[in-house]
Formats: C-alpha cells, structure tokens, sequence
C-alpha cells in the first residue's frame, strides 16, 4: 500500500515535471553513448564504425524516451490531455458551434443549479439540532372532525409523558405574543411560553448566561430567554441584562440567558426564527382536557423509530379516548421535525427541480443535433484516422471528451448564471422558508454542478460519437462520397431529438399553463368580503392593569375606534379578534334546540369577537336581522349574529333569528352565557380561498364574557395608509403610551399573501416553459435549416422544373410541422403526468399548488399547443423562405 | 546454428538492475547495462535503451537514487546506487526467483522423464 501510494505520487510529479525530466533523460543518454563511443575506440574500431556501434547497441533514443515515458508516468492519461487540447483546439476553430452549445448548455445547466442551491439547503441539509433526525413533533388529530396537525391538550400531553417509553424528553410550547413595556417605546413581539426541558431537548448551548431550571415551571418564578437579536436591538446587547428583570405585559421577569443568534436564523418550527423571547411558567395542570391550545416536540430515544413510537403513542391515545369522554376522537400523530419544516416548500421544489430538468434535457436534445450536423461535416477527417489506425473506441473517446469539454465550459458560464439567479430565487421564498438565508453556491452546489455537466457531456454526446465513429472507409475517403445511407439514418435520429424536445416544451408549458390557470380561479374566488382600502393592525392590551378586566378593556376600544372614526379618510372602523385569513379560532358551541349532540358530533365554528362596524368595514353583507349596535352592551340580553352557512347547516328551512347557542360544549356551563341569534351575514373565506366556507359566530365586544380578547382594529380608508397609520398610532399613544401598535397590514395584502406561493411557483414554471419555447424553437430552426441545406440541390432541380416558391416553403414548412405535431402528441404524456405531479403531491391542503383546474385541462391544452405551433411555424418559415431564395443556377451547382 | 538471444521476462531486468547495483555499488546507466550483458555472457537480448525506463521505475518505487556526478574518465554521468529498501526488495525478489527456477528446473525434468518412458 505504502510502496503504491509512493509511486503514484512519482508519477504524478513525473508528469508535471515532462520537460525537465526529458532533458534529463537526453543528457544520461548523450553520456551513455559517449561512454559506449570510448570503449568502442578502446578496442581499436574507427570513429565512424565505434558511433554506429554504439547507436546500434542502444537501440534507438526515440524508444528509449518513449518507453521511459511510458514507465514514469500515466501514459492513458496523458493521451487523454492530447485528445483534449486537440478538442479545445476545434473548438476555437468551431466558434459559431461552440458558442451556440456553450451558451444552451449555460442555460440549462444554470437552471438546474440555481434550483439545487435553494433544494440543497432547504431539503437536504439537516436541522441544526444535537440529533435532530430524532426529534418529533407531536401532533392531536381528530380524522372524525377532518382536523389534523391539531394542537395538543395539556392534560393529554401530562398523560403522555407520564405513559410514553419512547420518547427521552418531551417538551410543549405556545405561541403567543409579548407586551415589553417599562421604557419609552412599549413594543409587542412575538414569542413562545415553554416548558422549562425545550432547549435541553434541543441541545441548544446558550450564547449569554444560562438555560432555564426545572423550578422556573411555576408560573410565579418563570424567567425569560431572548434571541440575539432582540437583545441586540432592544437592550443594546448589554451583557449585564443577565440576571436583571424585564418587565413582560406588565411583570417583571428575570433574565435566563441569550440564545445565539444561528438559533434564530434557522426557522425550523414556531419555536425558533419567528420567536424573539422564550417565557418559562407554561403551567398544564388544572386546564380542561378539551382546550388544545399547545403544540409539542419529542426527541426520540435512541434507535427508536418514528413508526414504533407512532404506535405507542396510538395505544395511549386510545387508553385516554376511553377514559375521558371530552378526548372522544382524538388521535396522535408524529411527523419529523425535518418534514414539518420542509412540508411547504417541498412540493413547489420538487416540481421546479423536474422542470429545470426537462429544460436540460432539451438543451442536451439541441446540443446533440448540432453534433451530429457537426459529425456529417467531420465524416473525412475521422476516416482518416480510423485509417491511420485508430480504433473505433479511441474515436469515440476523443468524441466524448469534446463534448464534454463543452458542456463543462456550459457549466462553468451555467454556474455563473446561478450564482445570479440563486439570490433572486433566495428572494423569492418566504422568508421563513428553512435556512433559505444561506441559500447559494457552496461546495455542494459546485460538486452538483460539475456532476451534471458530466453527465449531460456524456449523454448528449454518446449517441453522436457511436454515429460518428461508425466510418465507412471505402466509402468516405472516396472523392464526393455521401454515405447516403447513413445520411437517412441521422436524418431519424434528428427528426426525434426535435418530436422530443416539443413534447418536453408542451409539458413544461402546460404545467406552467395550470399555474396560470390556478391563479386566476384563486383571484376569481368569492372571498365574502371586500378587502380593497381596509386596514388591519393589532393594537392588544395586556398587562395588569388590563388583564381580567374586559370591561376596562372594552372602554379603551371604545374610546380609541371613536377617535379613529373621527380621523379624515376613514369610512368605518371597528375592533376585532381575527382577521379574515388571517387569524383562525374553531370553537365547539351547542345550540339549543340541540344541547346534548353525541360526543363527536359537537358543532364547531369560527368564534369571532367584533364591533358594530365590523361588517361595514369588511364589506360583509347581512342576509337577514340586523346589524350590533352600541345597545348591544354589558347590560343588554347576550347576543350573536352567524353565518349564513352555519345557519343553513344547523337551522335548514328555519328563521335563524331569534335561536339560541352557547359557546363550549357544554349547555350547562353557567359561566358561559346563552347568545340569542340577532342577524345573519354572508359567508367568508376565513381559511384562505381554497378552504370551503366554515360556520362563524359573531359576538359584540361590548358584551362579556369573551372566550378570546378582541385585539385588532380594522378600518376602510381612502386616505394614505402610512399618514392612517401615524395618526392611529398616535391615538393610541394619547389613550395608553404602554399600548402598542403591531403587524399593520392592508388585508389586500393579506388576501395576496395567501397565493403567493402560487404565484412564486407560476413564475418560475413560466420562465422555464419560456425556456423550454426559446430551446425547442432553435432546435426544430436548426434542423429545418440544416434539412433545407441539405435538399439545396434537390430545391434548385425542383425549381428549374417550374416548382414555385410557395410550393416549396410549403414542402419545408410541412416537414417541420409534422414534427411538432408527432411532438404536441406525445407531449400529451408529459402534460398528464405534470398535472398527476402538481395535483397528486403530498401538499399542505391549506395551500395546495393547482386550485379548480381539470387534469388535462383542454382549454389550457388548447392554448399551448396552439402557441407551440405558431412558433414552430416561424421556426420553419425562415429556412424555408431562404431555400426559395437560392437562384437556380446556385443551387444546381451546388455539392 | 548459434542459439538466439534471450528475450526478457517482465520484471527481470528490474531484478538484475538491482542485484548489479548491490554486487557493484554505484554506477551509471551504461555501466549497469555492460555489467549485465558481461554477466549473462552476452546471452540477453538488451537495447541497452530500455535500461532507462527500468532505472526510473526502481527509482519512483524509492529503491534506487540517483546523482549526478564525474566518472574516473572525467565524464559527467547519473550515478545510481541502491537504496535500504532496495536490498529489503531484491533479497525477496531473489528469493522468489529461485524458488521459481528451481520449481520449473523439477516440472521440465519430470516432463522429459515421463517422454522417455
């Protein structure tokens, strides 16, 4: 092993070392001979007769340095370094060939590495957690109900860790939001109450002080972690905020550590990059086993599966089911964290990753027409050396490193291409997309790209180069011999390189057609309401001051939508908890012609707090009764309004108004009062445009007691949103300077937010169906030209015959169109598959990529194919409009 | 008819390199090759060029080193002498070939034997 590993690195000293030691060799051997010489004269011979002698006893220089050579270095590869420089060297000659190859193998091969630079990062890379290919979460489901990745409830989740063998920690944590008052600027960030075990399950080091301690679990002891970046941004990254209290809605809580800030760039899941605090005292016990409220993350024991986990988890899921009858239907459910994350942008991905590949493979498809143009023109010159002797697989090779010197010269420009595109894509993703940040060339992308510039060298040049290196010798070195035979035979192979690129183009076009297609149903969509010139922003009270006291709170709203309606430009505003598409609340209720449904047949709805203007403001309209008025108050009859679509689902046929329902499941709960039905409104897509319209309860905030706190203003305004804002914010400040002001957004925005993956994964199916267009058009013009160059002295004899142009543009165009009908057709494969790919993935249903489009949609099928045709028939045209061009006399002559 | 020159086996020129090199110590490529052929009583068939890509294979595989230096005659030469590893490599090499040479000398006596039968 030692003495091989010694001499290969000989050898390759020896190679880069030629010159040197060929001289070397030449002066041992002028020694050698000059030794030889004197012996020779020694024992009496002539000059003359001792140099012959000496010569013929050596054998030959030339032999001696080529055997030398031989045994010093890598012989195979140096000839392979000859058979490339003697590429390079066509190559420059070759300029108009290689650029065209060159720059389509740029394209595609750019293509596929700017897709791999985001898929790398996004889908390969692992969590940047100790273990992380064994942490779970845990999710309830209830399959009855249609809910899944359901939140978990507390007392659930104590049984499982009391009753589970399979997980080595499990931790839980909610989502909430933060007032951070006690200086000048009150802000409201978001956060997250955990359990005191997260970080440790994790494995995250802190960056600053320490980690939370099992007695911080008591909500009167709790403490608190930042992210860098609020502790950079807010506290100035002062190092002595360890240990010191921060006042959070209103209380003073101690300072744990400071996370480091890679925890923060990793949004892996709700608990990292959207968080900006971590608060422990996330107290479990003594909730109702019906309140979901938690989301939960497991860390697997070692060399337990995901599936022997799962399936334990389902006993003591259905032990609970049985034993408590508010947990009827509830199921567990585990995914890896690493799916979890990935889900969402998985699908969009995947699809982009088939479509930059199709785009290659019509580049390769083009590049390996060109070569066998390029091989009909080289017929000579590889008849002459097979006749020197070179074998067929030696021309093969040398025809094989040529094309793979142009696809890695593609590469290389392709790469460039990439590290471009690479930061558009970066900007394309939301944001939140996992590790999108360190998205771009790295070495992985660089292997990647090299990898697939071999083997597309390889693939578009082999079946060229088998073509090529098949030589006739007789018949090509003979003065004008054709090889008529072989001419027909490329002339096949041709033709099906062009019906293959258009049935990739047609697939790509008509995926990206689908796209289109989506997005127009999606903007089409009756969303219930009219989210033009409406703004929405959370203005939430929290602290002391306000907590338990609704009654105080609802006089701050009172005052401060009295002042916002009094501001210039605003038409109507009004308070709310939810935003439609925004903000989401199922709540079981019961009504009262039905009080006692079976348990697992509880109705549930959209709970939605709201002042009288709401429905004003959004634009929503009353069906029947009337609208909340300021009488609706703390001392009137409790009251509700629904939706049309829960009053026809759970009163069919009869007057709504007037029925009575009670929020929670149980009608004898007296903390919970019995609301009398005043109104019905219109439906709203409060789920996003895809999700069917779902019950709503709407309730006025002036009456008590709210399940949920109202926390958003809405407003319509025709004034300038940021002036809107300022003024607003001002207000605010006037009524309570602690209060703050979060998340403004106009709900047209809202509303665009949910599509714009959609349209994330339209635009670039687009660009790449533009590409595929672009390719296929030069690939069915390449071929036509060629075609017609090689019919010139046929066109010129049809000609003279009296054959007018139009008949013989229509002969070529004919030609030309076939293929791309023979394409179109088996294009239809391709289009039904990416429909199967874009419909049948595993999407997440609140965003699914294709919305209200048929599977082989014919109008969409229509279209592309009629577009394909078009530019096909361009295409053709113009080789063909210059063959009718040639004078007669020209092409007769012409060989 | 004079019995024609041996051609030689893979390898064996390598082996003779190294084993003239032991027995003489240093000495340059000329040399090397008339020792050889002395040796052999001109038996062996050797372009004395090919001597050259043996000296280098032996000299890549650290058996042999090289200098260049002055002969007694005043002349400018490469001076190969065999290295620590070089004689760990032609005591096994030797040993292999007779071990060799003596199993063929048996095989051929026994082939001759049973034709005289």
């Amino acid at each position: 092993m030692m003495a091989w590993l010694r001499q290969t690195a000989a050898r390759f000293r020896a190679l880069f070392r030629a010159p040197a030691l060929d001289r070397e060799l030449d002066a041992e051997m002028t020694s050698h001979l000059e030794f030889a010489v004197a012996e020779n004269l020694e024992r009496g011979l002539s000059p003359d007769e001792a140099r012959r002698q000496a010569l013929l006893h050596f054998g030959g220089t030339q032999q001696a340095r080529e055997s030398q050579r031989e045994a010093r270095a890598f012989p195979r590869l140096e000839s392979a370094l000859r058979d490339l420089r003697f590429g390079a060297r066509l190559l420059l000659r070759d300029r108009a060939f290689t650029v065209m190859a060159v720059l389509m193998l740029a394209l595609g091969i750019g293509a596929n590495t700017a897709i791999f630079s985001v898929v790398s990062v996004v889908l390969l890379q692992p969590l940047p957690y100790r273990d992380a290919g064994r942490l779970v979460i845990v999710w309830e489901q209830n399959p009855h109900r249609g809910w899944y990745e359901n939140n978990v409830s507390a007392a659930n989740f104590l049984d499982w860790q009391k009753q589970n063998h399979v997980f080595s920690d499990l931790a839980a944590f909610e989502s909430d939001s933060f007032d951070l008052t006690g200086d000048s600027h009150p802000e409201e960030v978001s956060g997250e109450r955990v359990t005191t075990n997260l970080f440790s399950l994790l494995g995250v080091q802190p960056f600053r002080g320490g980690l939370f301690l099992p007695e911080m679990e008591k909500k009167g002891n709790a403490g608190v972690i930042l992210s860098y970046g609020l502790w950079q941004e807010r506290y100035g990254a002062d190092p002595g905020i360890v240990g010191k209290p921060i006042t959070i809605d209103g209380q003073p809580v101690n300072v744990v550590g400071i996370l480091p800030a890679s925890f923060s760039n990793d949004y892996s899941a709700s608990f990292a990059g959207r968080s900006r605090l971590w608060v422990s005292g996330l107290d479990l016990h003594d909730e109702g086993r019906e309140f979901h409220n938690y989301s939960a993350i497991g860390k697997l024991k070692p060399r337990v599966t995901v599936a022997e986990a799962q399936a334990e988890m389902d006993v003591i899921a259905r032990g609970i089911e049985e034993q408590y009858p508010d947990s009827r239907g509830w199921q567990v459910a585990l995914v890896q964290l690493h799916d979890q994350v990935v889900e969402q942008a998985r699908p969009a991905l995947l699809v982009l990753l088939c479509a930059v590949g199709l785009v290659l493979l019509i580049a390769c498809a083009n590049v390996a027409n060109l070569l066998l143009v390029r091989a009909t023109k080289r017929e000579r010159e590889i008849a002459v050396r097979a006749a020197l002797g070179a074998g067929r697989g030696r021309i093969v090779r040398q025809l094989l490193i040529e094309s793979t010197l142009v696809s890695f010269l593609g590469g290389a420009l392709g790469l460039l291409l990439a590290a471009w595109a690479s930061g558009i894509l970066t900007r394309m993703f939301p944001p939140e997309t996992l590790g999108i940040s360190r998205a771009g060339i790295n070495v992985v992308v660089l292997l990647f790209a090299a990898a697939v510039a071999l083997a597309t060298g390889i693939s578009f040049g082999m079946v060229p180069a088998l073509e090529a290196s098949k030589t006739n010798l007789n018949e090509t070195l003979k003065e004008g011999g054709r090889g008529s035979d072989k001419g027909a035979k490329r002339k096949v192979l041709r033709d099906l390189l062009v019906v293959s690129e258009f049935a990739l183009a047609l697939t790509l076009l008509f995926g990206a057609g689908l796209m289109i297609h989506t997005l127009v149903h999606l903007a089409r969509v009756e969303l219930g309401f009219n989210p033009a010139g409406v703004l929405a922003m959370k203005v939430p009270l929290q602290g002391p001051q306000y907590d338990r006291d609704q009654q105080k709170q609802a006089r701050f709203y009172q005052q401060l939508i009295a002042r916002v309606q009094a501001l210039p430009g605003v038409e109507a505003a009004s308070v709310a908890r939810g935003v439609p598409m925004d903000d989401w609340a199922g709540w079981d209720f019961v009504s009262a012609d039905n009080p006692r449904p079976p348990a697992g047949e509880v109705p549930d709805a959209n709970y939605v707090v709201v002042g009288p203007d709401y429905f004003r403001t959004l634009g929503i309209p009353l069906r029947a009764g009337r609208p909340f008025s300021e009488n609706d108050n703390a001392t009137a009859e409790p009251r509700a309004i629904v939706s049309q679509s829960l009053a026809d689902k759970y009163w069919p046929g009869q007057n709504p108004i007037g029925k009575r329902l009670k929020i929670g499941s149980d009608p004898d709960d007296k903390n919970l009062p019995w609301l009398s039905v005043v109104g019905v409104v219109g439906n709203v897509k409060s789920q996003g445009q895809v999700a069917p319209f779902v019950p709503e309860i709407y309730v006025p905030y002036t009456q008590f007691p709210w399940i949920l706190h109202p926390r958003h203003i809405v407003l319509r305004t025709t004034a300038n949103p940021s002036a809107i804002v300022r003024a607003i914010r001002e207000e605010v400040a006037n009524l309570d300077k602690e209060v703050p002001v979060a998340d403004v957004a106009s709900l047209s925005e809202i509303v665009a937010r949910r599509v714009r993956p959609n349209q994330t994964v339209m635009f670039l199916l687009g660009s790449f169906a533009a590409l595929a267009l672009l390719l296929a058009a030069v690939g069915i013009y390449s071929v036509i030209s060629y075609a017609v160059t090689e019919r010139t002295h046929e066109i010129g004899i049809r000609m003279a015959l009296g054959a007018d142009r139009q008949s013989v543009t229509r002969m070529v165009v004919k030609h030309g169109l076939r293929l791309t009908a023979i394409g179109v057709a088996v294009g239809l494969v391709g289009a039904f598959l990416i429909t199967r790919l874009l419909s049948g993935l595993p999407v997440d249903a609140r965003a699914p990529l294709l919305f209200d489009v048929r599977p082989l949609d014919p109008l969409t099928l229509l279209g592309v194919s009629t577009l394909l045709v078009v530019v096909a028939l361009i295409a053709c045209y113009i080789p063909a409009r210059r063959a009718t061009r040639v004078p007669p006399t020209v092409a007769l002559r012409y060989e | 008819m004079p019995e024609s020159k041996l051609d030689l086996l893979q390898g064996t020129l390598d082996l003779m390199v190294l084993q003239t090199l032991a027995a003489m110590g240093s000495l340059h490529g000329y040399g090397i090759a008339r020792r050889i052929e002395q040796v052999s009583g001109d038996a062996v068939l050797l372009n004395q060029g090919t001597i050259y890509a043996s000296l280098v294979r032996l000299q890549q595989q650290g058996w042999i080193s090289a200098a260049w230096g002055t002969s007694d005659n005043n002349r400018k030469a490469k001076f190969y002498s065999i290295t620590k590893r070089g004689r760990k490599q032609l005591s096994q090499d030797a040993a292999y070939w007779q071990r060799l040479a003596g199993v063929m000398g048996r095989v051929l006596a026994l082939g001759s034997e049973s034709t005289d039968e």
